[in-house]
């Protein structure tokens, strides 16, 4: 291998890892769903022609000829002139995975998997000229003796670096980050330079106080007695020193405050690295339904769904062996053979479903199929048999008791043993597996109509697609998956009507609640003429839910709520954003729920009495006045300081602030003079808010431009609405 | 002073001081980090707590609990914040500044207290501690260290995390 090609090796081996991958995906698309074959067809060719063009770039031509037969091989099927057969999948299939593990030959510089892409390739080329294909024509694999014996007899793939035991593909080992990602990562990084030059001049300051101080001790080593000019200049300059400790030691507690805050986010960063999309399971359990379905002879239609959502790698790995077993185990348990479905009625093709939802903390796995489900009394018959029970305690049993036989070691109804599964040892593997991952395994089943195996594990780390929205200045994250789309309505379009609050959309009438009413942080309209309407899937009709503002769609961390949160409906999870915050993820189905609850909402001529600034350094009271505020029907901007309050004000219009006497950088006087000394903010009504509720503070701060004065410690929320109310009535 | 009254001194203050380091020893006491909300001084065991310091930010709660204040994230991790003494019913009316947080640890869970001041670490000997009839609407405190003219209420965490309205099971939610 050339030096080039050696840099390049890495790259090139993840390009066509994904590119397998994808047309394998591609192609198990089409055999499932022949609807689909002329988007994914095109994807296919994309796919292969970039492998084509990547190998032949880099002078890797077992791998380009590779690429070039299997286009041509599918030509017809592209240009809609052949079908996609079997024999073709298979091919194609095959072709993929000989692919992968050639990668391991080349990182490695050797000859692994060459003469498999040599085979499969001339395969596949005797497949285009019409001759009759020799490969994998029955889907079993020749032991390894035969094939070296016979290298072009059959088509046959060993398990290699990039497949698991099981010959299935494992999940990559290299990740890709994106450059939003990475940006993050260097944004913390130039904080941290940052913060190491503050505590590189913090050293530097105390270093110089430590100077100073060895100056003044040799200096007084010449003194045996002082005067009092000299104690009351060493006096002066030792308090100097003071000041200069007690500031470096405040700078010192902020900064490492700070170090804190950046290390956690970087961690947080770290961690979400470990995030990836569970679709990374779907080819590995759309080849073990293939396989399980030929090798029984069933005909079985594999739906997967929720694989958008984002898990960590390593629970998706953890996952990945139990639910193999369960969807093999559904192929040749569950789903009845051809004949037998057709004679009780079912069609043909069996229905095994896997679908992965986030629920809450939890990630939930259900796997479903339409076969025969679990019949209790042959259950029990196998366990007295077996002689786990007596036939009185087998009796004695409930339905979801006797399933959960079927997860002791050993145990299987199967009537026969096959190379799927009956060997009594799938379930007891895929118990054995939940329980490592802390979660449960729930059995439901119906006889005749089918059994659902379902997984519940909770979510150490799961980012998921969410839609950020505002309302009333709250934030709050929304699941994508459960939105159906957001549109803007004209607050004249709603009407009432049942009860309700209703708007006509696309022929349909669709129940509209307003976010703030439905969470209690708000009442009142605000003036706005339209506003962002959220529709959420619901059975039947959409509901609707109105909100000030949509702030965005983004990838977000989600967290367990604390226990204590729990009971709270409306919140399922909470989101970490990205500047290390946390935001709460609403539950749809409790929103829809309480939405065909809701009282109408006010719909003609909305009040909006103002809006009200409240600066305060103090998290608890500005979240505490902007409630009681909006509880008032005010619409509330904050600010931590005289400073923020000062842009904010300059930014937008203000009706009144609220303001703190005591806050950093600018205090609650010095924001009134500020505002008094500007035109444009000299008429806006201030409430000063003070700790203190003496004679003189008082007086100071009405001196100062305070339009009325409120002690902290006699804080009513009455009075200050009355106080608010009184002062707007005055400038209106 | 000649060499023989040097000695008696020497040795006398020696005894002094062991005597006074016997006393030292003789007097235990439990560590506890002090802080004020609400114009309550409270006090919690030091080791349980795992952050003491500026409460950075909070994603106030919806819906209104009396005593739950929202969440706020430390190192990655969810932590609620709760009005101690809304919790406790030890509300006097008005406001206080909260700025700062104090986050507990008890049986596996995590709790944040919000605080308006966080005084520091006390070295509270046994005797200060008396057991007082509970303070407020639960048995969370039911100790309380007296120093000089201060009382300070020493909150059982065990107790207040454990209390009900914290159990998730909805009771109490406001």
């Amino acid at each position: 291998m050339d030096d080039i090609l050696r840099q390049v090796i890495g790259v090139y081996v993840e390009e066509v890892r994904e590119q397998a991958q994808r047309i394998t995906q591609a192609l198990l698309v089409m055999e499932n769903d022949p609807s689909r074959v002329p988007t994914e067809i095109e994807e296919l060719y994309r796919q292969a022609h970039s492998l084509k063009g990547s190998s032949g770039s880099l002078g890797i031509v077992e791998l380009e000829q590779l690429a070039h037969w299997l286009e041509s091989a599918l030509t017809g099927v592209r240009r809609g002139k052949e079908r996609l057969t079997p024999a073709l999948v298979d091919a194609g299939l095959q072709a993929m995975e000989a692919a992968q593990i050639r990668t391991a030959g080349l990182i490695a510089d050797n000859d692994i998997g060459a003469d498999d892409v040599q085979r499969v390739t001339e395969s596949l080329r005797i497949l285009v000229e019409g001759m009759q294909p020799r490969v994998a024509d029955e889907g079993r694999r020749a032991p390894e003796s035969e094939r070296s014996q016979s290298p072009d007899s059959e088509s046959s793939i060993r398990p290699s670096a990039t497949s698991g035991p099981d010959g299935l593909p494992e999940i990559a080992d290299v990740i890709r980050v994106s450059i939003d990602r990475l940006a993050a990562f260097e944004r913390r990084s130039d904080e941290l330079r940052s913060l190491r030059g503050r505590l590189d001049r913090h050293a530097g300051e105390i270093g110089h106080v430590a100077r100073q101080l060895d100056k003044l001790l040799r200096d007084l080593r010449g003194h045996s007695a002082l005067d009092s000019s000299q104690i009351g200049a060493l006096r002066e300059e030792l308090q100097q020193f003071q000041r200069t400790l007690r500031g470096t030691r405040r700078d010192l507690i902020e900064d490492v405050d700070s170090l804190q805050v950046t290390t956690a986010e970087f961690e947080e960063n770290l961690r979400a690295l470990r995030l990836v999309p569970a679709s990374l399971l779907a080819q590995p359990i759309q080849l073990a339904v293939r396989e399980a379905a030929r090798v029984t002879a069933r005909e079985v239609q594999l739906t997967i769904t929720g694989d958008q959502v984002h898990l960590d790698r390593l629970l998706l790995e953890e996952l990945k062996n139990p639910l193999l077993h369960l969807v093999r185990n559904a192929v040749d348990h569950g789903i009845e053979s051809m004949e037998v479905r057709e004679a009780i009625g079912k069609p043909a093709r069996g229905r095994i479903e896997v679908a992965i939802e986030q629920r809450g903390g939890q990630i939930e796995v259900k796997v479903s199929d339409d076969g025969r489900g679990i019949d209790p009394t042959v259950v029990r018959a196998k366990a007295v048999e077996r002689g786990l029970l007596s036939e009185s305690e087998a009796e004695s049993l409930s339905e979801q008791e006797v399933y959960k036989l079927l997860l002791l070691p050993g145990f299987s109804t199967a009537q026969t043993v096959t190379n799927i599964s009956g060997r009594g040892v799938g379930l007891d593997v895929v118990r054995n597996s939940v329980v490592r991952l802390h979660g449960q395994l729930d059995i439901e089943s119906a006889i005749g109509e089918g059994t659902h195996f379902i997984i519940s594990v909770p979510m150490t780390v799961v980012a998921s697609r969410m839609l950020l929205l505002r309302d009333r200045d709250w934030p709050f994250a929304l699941p994508q998956a459960s939105v159906l789309r957001v549109v803007l309505v004209r607050r004249d379009r709603l009407i009432s009507v049942g009860g309700h609050t209703v708007i006509e959309l696309e022929g349909q009438t669709v129940v509209v609640a307003r976010l703030s009413q439905l969470l209690k942080i708000g009442e009142h309209y605000d003036e706005a003429a339209s506003l962002p309407l959220i529709l959420l899937r619901a059975p039947g009709t959409p509901v609707g839910v109105l909100c000030e503002r949509i702030l965005g769609e983004h990838d977000l961390i989600l967290r367990a709520l604390p226990l204590e949160l729990q009971s709270h409906r409306q919140l399922s999870a909470a989101a970490l954003l990205p500047n290390g915050t946390a935001v709460f993820v609403l539950s749809a189905s409790a929103l829809i729920e309480m939405a065909m609850t809701a009282r109408p909402l006010e719909i003609g001529n909305p009040l909006r009495p103002g809006t009200i600034l409240v600066a305060d350094d103090s998290i608890t009271t500005r979240s505490l006045l902007r409630s009681v505020l909006e509880v008032g029907g005010y619409q509330v901007r904050t600010a931590a300081d005289g400073d923020e309050a000062l842009r904010l004000l300059r930014s937008e219009p203000v009706n009144l602030v609220v303001s703190d006497v005591r806050m950093p950088r600018l205090d609650g006087l010095g924001l009134i003079a500020r505002l008094r000394a500007d035109p444009r903010t000299s008429g806006i009504p201030v409430v000063l808010f003070s700790s203190s509720d003496s004679e003189e503070d008082r007086r100071r701060g009405l001196a100062s431009g305070a339009n009325a004065f409120l002690s902290k410690s006699a804080f009513d929320r009455g009075h200050l609405v009355d106080v608010v109310k009184n002062l707007l009535r005055g400038v209106a | 002073m000649n060499s023989r009254d040097i000695s008696e001194i020497l040795r006398d203050r020696a005894r002094r001081l062991a005597e006074a380091e016997g006393e030292l020893e003789l007097q235990a006491t439990e560590p506890f980090v002090a802080f004020t909300v609400s114009g309550q001084t409270f006090g919690v065991p030091l080791k349980s707590v795992v952050y003491a310091g500026r409460l950075r930010h909070l994603t106030p709660l919806p819906g209104g609990s009396p005593y739950l204040l929202g969440i706020t994230v430390l190192s990655g991790h969810l932590v609620s914040v709760l009005d101690v003494a809304a919790f406790l019913d030890l509300r006097h009316q008005g406001l206080g500044d909260v700025n700062c947080c104090l986050v507990v640890q008890s049986g596996g869970r995590q709790l944040g207290l919000a605080a308006e001041q966080l005084i520091g670490i006390e070295e509270i000997p046994s005797q200060r501690i008396a057991t007082i009839s509970a303070a407020g609407s639960t048995e969370a405190v039911t100790r309380a260290a007296f120093l000089d003219r201060l009382r300070m209420l020493l909150i059982d965490l065990e107790r207040m995390i454990g209390d009900v309205r914290l159990s998730g099971s909805g009771v109490g939610h406001g």
